[in-house]
């Protein structure tokens, strides 16, 4: 058991097999959303092929269990900023685009991100993204005083303001906001510099929640005022859904963006199958499912606008979109993650 | 002669082979879902993590990191204290309860029974999220004090602090203390309580001197399931505590969850496992001394 616990990804053995015929089942490890029953009908509908979905809990969740490799996983989902780990760790593939139909129709500002590629191969393609900065309720925060990064730390909202676990992107925010060219380089003084401005930060945390939801609600009635990061575009969508007139700004000091993306395992045996599901999942009518399906994210394929109705576009921001995006930049992972894992936890337990 | 004398022999080797037999399920339980486990948990305790994967070695840095950390200590003292905390206000609140059933509540008493266990036939989950409504500045109870009139503001700290903690776990724990009292005063006979007040004992004697010795196994049975359950819960402190301090087993889930760092994990697990097996050896010993039982 110990054994297989320990198991390491063998690299001796074939990059991959079944590279035309559609084979299957594929196995898919990905966050939340993926799993929506009308998204994998569509794919099985169009290729014959059956998809087993596992959920992700994180990047480095994906990581390890591709690395431990008792499932063989085909397809994975980790954020476009892991992509070179995976890559360097010899657990991915380059992928030829030629054969994903639907990558011209992506949005410009996610066409051969940097993120994407290692030694000039593409190795992850991006399918839904979000941006990072305070959604605040107006008529207790003003949007002059939400496009000011201080917000967060402001007396006036003493146990107002809600966060997630997300550790990445709330010590890059804060390093970069704190002035750090690459906050994500930070470590010694530079990381001690974030952690005291998270601890000074805490008097107005009315929560550091586990998962989004609670957050969500949470802002809809009102005991938080302000939701900093969780995936803003998503909470402000969520909680205008539930009626909750709710603004989003991104800071003028910037914000910051996510982005997941597809990749494709080392070793599978399922090549054809596995580009076949990344260009099932590229299209406008897949990602169109995950706009507007039960999690409403922001998806990367600019012809979803068409397909969704003037409203939905608003409720989605997607009108708002491109300000947002040319507002933020994409928050990196942590050089030293251990570091960061560490200070992380510190600032948890108080 | 001789077939005689093998007779006993094995009439002696059966009875005690027949008990062993009797046994073996039980033991086989035992063996895969609790020795297993913690024998592969405390194995996992001395390995490391090196980018994600986990290393098989025999190091005690897992265990030593541990010590060194103020906050890992900080956050098993937290669990500790509340534990200790959740344990007594149960034994307040279920004493009362355990003896209005057992002696008062004639044909009632059933319906009670089932009324004081009824919570456990709802999940957790749905129990501490009714809980968070409750607890809100828009829950029903700040609403209420509102709306009478004894506060103008509502109480920020009902929700997502040690108090909601408390309050979740005094709730969740409360049949756990209840039953085992209610068993041990029920078995305390009417004749005894009688016997000290013909002997003009008054009420308060007869409770600190007959009724609260007699029912002093179900005591500590209670505290024993509140404060070993209250030590390693997690769903509460996670769902009411709002994550603005870390118990020690929510500090357990970041390591295996968050950080995927197993073997931290695995040894800050075996500590708990630990402190909750001295919790039971020595409750053991107190259990045996109030209920009579002379080691012998």
């Amino acid at each position: 058991m110990f054994a297989t616990i320990a198991s390491q990804v063998d690299l001796t053995k074939a990059a991959y097999a079944g590279e035309t015929k559609l084979t299957g089942p594929l196995n898919v490890l990905a966050w939340a959303g993926y799993d929506d029953p009308e998204l994998m009908r569509g794919f099985t509908e169009l290729t014959g092929v059956e998809l087993n979905i596992k959920q992700a809990e994180s990047n480095g969740a994906q990581l390890s269990l591709v690395q431990a490799g008792t499932v063989k996983f085909d397809v994975i989902n980790p954020d476009a900023v892991w992509t070179e780990k995976f890559a360097a760790a010899g657990l991915t593939l380059p992928i030829d685009t030629t054969k994903l139909s639907s990558l011209g129709d992506t949005l410009p500002s996610f066409r051969n991100r940097p993120e994407t590629v290692v030694d000039g191969k593409v190795y992850s393609i991006p399918t839904r993204f979000g941006v990072n900065g305070y959604v605040f309720w107006p008529d207790k925060i003003s949007a002059a005083a939400a496009a000011d990064a201080g917000l967060a730390w402001d007396k006036s909202l003493k146990e107002r303001v809600e966060i997630i676990d997300w550790p990445e992107l709330y010590l890059w925010m804060t390093g970069k906001w704190a002035g750090l060219a690459k906050p994500e380089e930070a470590v010694g003084a530079d990381l001690d510099r974030i952690m005291e401005r998270m601890a000074a930060f805490r008097p107005n945390m009315r929560a550091l929640q586990a998962d989004m939801g609670t957050v969500k609600s949470d802002l809809a009635n009102r005991e938080a005022w302000l939701v900093w990061g969780s995936s803003s575009d998503n909470v402000r969508t969520t909680a205008r859904l539930n009626g909750a007139n709710v603004d989003l700004v991104i800071p003028k000091q910037g914000g910051a963006m996510w982005m997941e993306t597809l990749q494709i395992v080392r070793g599978t045996e399922h090549l054809a199958s596995a580009l076949a599901y990344i260009d099932y999942m590229t299209s406008a009518k897949a990602m169109k499912q995950m706009a507007w399906g039960a999690d409403k994210f922001a998806v990367t394929n600019s012809k979803v606008k068409d397909l969704l109705t003037a409203d939905q576009v608003r409720t989605l921001g997607l009108d708002m979109m491109e300000e947002w995006v040319a507002n933020c930049q994409m928050s990196q992972a942590p050089v030293d993650e251990t570091a960061w894992a560490d200070a992380w936890q510190a600032f948890k337990m108080g | 002669m001789s077939g005689l004398r093998k007779a006993p022999h094995s009439n002696r080797r059966l009875t005690v082979l027949l008990p062993a037999a009797g046994l073996l399920p039980l033991l086989l339980w035992q063996l895969i879902f609790f020795l297993l486990p913690v024998g592969l948990m405390l194995g996992l305790s001395f390995w490391r993590t090196e980018k994600y994967r986990l290393i098989p070695s025999f190091t005690f840095d897992n265990y030593v990191t541990i010590f060194a950390r103020p906050a890992i200590w900080r956050s098993l003292l937290l669990s500790v204290e509340t534990a200790i905390f959740v344990t007594v206000a149960c034994a307040i609140l279920a004493y009362p309860l355990a003896y209005l059933i057992a002696k008062k509540a004639g044909r009632w008493r059933g319906l009670l029974l089932v009324a004081v266990i009824a919570p456990f036939w709802i999940s957790i989950v749905m129990r501490v999220g009714a809980w968070r409504l409750l607890l809100g500045e828009h829950g029903l109870i700040n609403q209420s004090l509102m709306a009478l009139g004894l506060i103008h503001q509502p109480f920020s700290f009902l929700l997502y602090s040690p108090v909601s903690t408390i309050i979740g776990l005094v709730y969740a724990y409360l049949p756990l203390y209840v039953l085992p009292l209610y068993a041990a005063i029920r078995n305390i006979h009417d004749s005894w309580v009688q016997a000290a007040m013909d002997l003009n004992a008054g009420p308060v004697r007869t409770f600190v001197e007959v009724i609260l010795p007699l029912s002093a196994p179900g005591l500590i049975v209670g505290a024993v399931f509140c404060f070993v359950f209250g030590l390693g819960e997690f769903v509460t402190p996670a769902l009411l505590g709002g994550g603005k301090q870390l118990m020690f087993s929510q500090v357990i889930q970041d390591e295996f969850q968050r950080r995927l760092d197993w073997p931290s994990g695995a040894a800050m697990s075996v500590i708990l496992l630990a402190l909750v097996l001295a919790t039971l050896a020595l409750s053991m010993k107190w259990i045996r001394r109030a209920s009579g039982e002379t080691e012998s």
